[in-house]
């Protein structure tokens, strides 16, 4: 990191904390700390809920993703525009009708309370324990790529987000929000520019993607049917519709950003520019990713991306093996390139047959290089026994920091420090939404004046702390951080289920749902723990559990009063 | 309380989530 670097990544997160700041002050009620005032406009409340999914995880993480198993992760999103528009039909115009804080309020007023709280308290949970990992996990990358401590790194963004979030509540979150989008979209956006422009002279950007597409990382669309392959169509528009209503409609982190909204109309067209924006985001984000993969064609890579777990093996009794391998590896990739130069000038002379034969060629050199670099893999398994070594979430940031001007890298550190404080700061703030709206609020009597903006304080103050003291734990986790990660699809299709039986199934009435939805949950944990079924359809199983239980249960429960209708 | 209708732009929306798919299976073919 130059001067310049350090100069761009202090100037623009002193300027993220600052406009949240100054843009979110005066905030004087409950409902002006938890609503931000409810004047958001559309590309307000757009820009917020982008930047809420956007984690810096998403963008260190998915150009690897691209680089070791190509453009097929992009499938996870293909539910997201379907699900905004099924909201924005059904749950938005109801929030607004019933002039809700917190998704869960709607609950009570369907079910019971007992309801309310097993719903508010799942979202506690699994987003209390994943706001955690939001932080530490580029922290971890930033550690170990830069040699920064991992506490200092995690103290740093949290003191930074609860500075602005805690003072003012989600007005100051959607502002913040806003000039982190600005920061993130630059970074990537120069990184890309800037990636085309270090390949080879004589290699266009039509011929880099004939290399990438040639090695198999082009594969965007797989339209094969396979409950345990977690990215192709299906999984995409099925699984992933269920886990984006789930998101979208009943995580309090995200209804938090368009209840801001001055109107149905503004959270409607808040919901559905996140629907528009986020598959070709995702899409030139992965396309980025190939583009570093094609770099690393003409240029030589590290056996290994992450450090870390090679010194392990340095320091051990196959430290003369590793090394063998590193430098076997470097001959392979300079085999490697040389048949990648010679694919790309055969594509030049026109002949096709010449061109067919010169991808067979590198196609067979890459997969010697890539059973060189297994080889390595698995020295690497041997040393950290336990651990899962994985080096996709290092590549990008490796990629910047060797290959990137002065200044971009230190933009591109800073749109990773925007992505962490960006995910935190709004999934905080709904937590202590949740805290106060669902907890204080209902169960103490609190009210909705000027006290209860600093009890919100509190609340969002005492998350905050959480959240870090979690991400200090978490590097003790192991492997563990995996299945925290899919913690969100183990509760996610029972609450989404809950919504659905409340809207869908008039006959269901109090308690009927929350005990359907407990023994939903038992079989979601179940389906977890024995069997290889990928998470994404853990959110349609729990869904269809909790309504096929509860109209079930419903057969069963004394005559009463009809319930409110919501629908 | 853009496009005159609420299903004109639930038609976009949708739209271009099938343009896409459609545009990255065209992307695939042609590079691979």
């Amino acid at each position: 990191m130059s001067r310049l670097d350090w100069f761009v990544l202090v100037g623009a997160l002193l300027f993220v904390v600052l406009w949240g700041l100054y843009k979110g002050r005066g905030a004087t009620t409950g409902e002006g700390y938890i609503g931000g005032g409810r004047d958001h406009r559309w590309w307000l409340i757009g820009l917020s809920i982008i930047a809420t999914q956007t984690s810096a995880i998403t963008f260190l993480s998915t150009p690897g993703q691209a680089y070791v198993d190509g453009m097929r992760f992009v499938q996870f999103y293909f539910g997201l525009p379907i699900a905004a528009v099924v909201l924005s039909v059904t749950l938005i115009p109801l929030y607004h009708r019933l002039k809700v804080s917190t998704a869960y309020e709607l609950l009570e007023a369907r079910f019971d309370l007992k309801t309310r709280l097993l719903a508010a308290i799942l979202f506690l949970i699994q987003r209390g324990l994943a706001v955690g990992l939001t932080i530490f996990a580029p922290a971890l990358v930033l550690s170990v790529l830069l040699g920064w401590s991992l506490h200092v790194n995690i103290l740093i963004v949290g003191l930074l987000v609860m500075i602005y979030t805690v003072t003012g509540g989600t007005k100051a979150v959607a502002w913040a929000h806003s000039s982190q989008m600005v920061i993130i979209a630059c970074g990537m956006i120069l990184a890309g520019i800037m990636t085309a422009h270090r390949l080879p002279a004589h290699v266009s950007f039509g011929d880099a993607l004939h290399v990438a597409g040639g090695l198999g990382r082009l594969n965007v669309i797989d339209a094969h049917f396979d409950p345990n392959n977690r990215y192709n169509l299906w999984s995409g528009l099925i699984g992933g519709f269920f886990l984006m209503l789930s998101y979208f409609g009943t995580d309090q982190s995200q209804v938090q950003r368009y209840l801001a909204g001055s109107s149905v109309t503004q959270s409607r067209l808040g919901l559905l520019l996140n629907g528009m924006i986020k598959v070709p985001m995702q899409f030139l984000i992965l396309l980025l990713g190939a583009l570093v993969f094609v770099f690393y064609q003409f240029h030589t890579p590290p056996l290994f991306f992450n450090p870390g777990p090679v010194k392990q093996v340095m320091a051990g009794p196959d430290a003369a093996a590793y090394r063998a391998l590193e430098s076997d590896f470097a001959v392979a990739r300079g085999l490697q390139s040389q048949r990648a130069e010679a694919y790309v000038q055969a594509r030049h002379s026109g002949d096709p047959a010449q061109a067919a034969e010169a991808k067979a060629q590198l196609q067979q050199a890459h997969a010697q290089s890539e059973t060189v670099r297994r080889k390595g893999v698995a020295l690497i398994e041997k040393a950290n026994p336990g651990t899962n070594p994985s080096d996709t979430n290092y590549i990008f940031l490796a990629y910047v920091l060797s290959a990137l001007p002065v200044g971009l890298v230190g933009l591109v550190i800073a749109a990773v420090f925007s992505g962490s404080m960006s995910s935190m700061s709004g999934e905080i703030s709904a937590l202590g939404a949740t805290t106060v709206v669902d907890l204080w609020r209902r169960l103490v009597g609190g009210s909705q004046g000027q006290r209860e903006v600093w009890v919100g304080r509190i609340a969002t103050f005492a998350w905050g702390c959480f959240a870090m003291a979690f991400a200090e734990y978490a590097a003790r986790l192991g492997s563990l951080i995996e299945a925290v990660n899919i913690l969100g699809s183990l509760f996610y299709g029972t609450i989404l289920g809950i919504f659905i039986t409340a809207f869908y199934v008039k006959r269901v009435r109090g308690g009927t749902a929350f005990w359907a939805a407990l023994v939903a949950e038992a079989g979601v944990l179940l389906c977890f723990a024995f069997t290889s079924i990928s998470f994404l359809w853990y959110n349609l199983i729990g869904c269809v559990a909790v309504v096929g239980l509860a109209w079930a249960f419903s057969l069963f429960q004394p005559p009463g009063p009809e319930a409110i209708p919501l629908a | 309380d853009l496009l005159g209708s609420w299903k004109r732009i639930y038609a976009v929306v949708l739209g271009e989530l099938l343009l896409c798919i459609l545009l990255f299976r065209l992307f695939s073919w042609v590079y691979s």
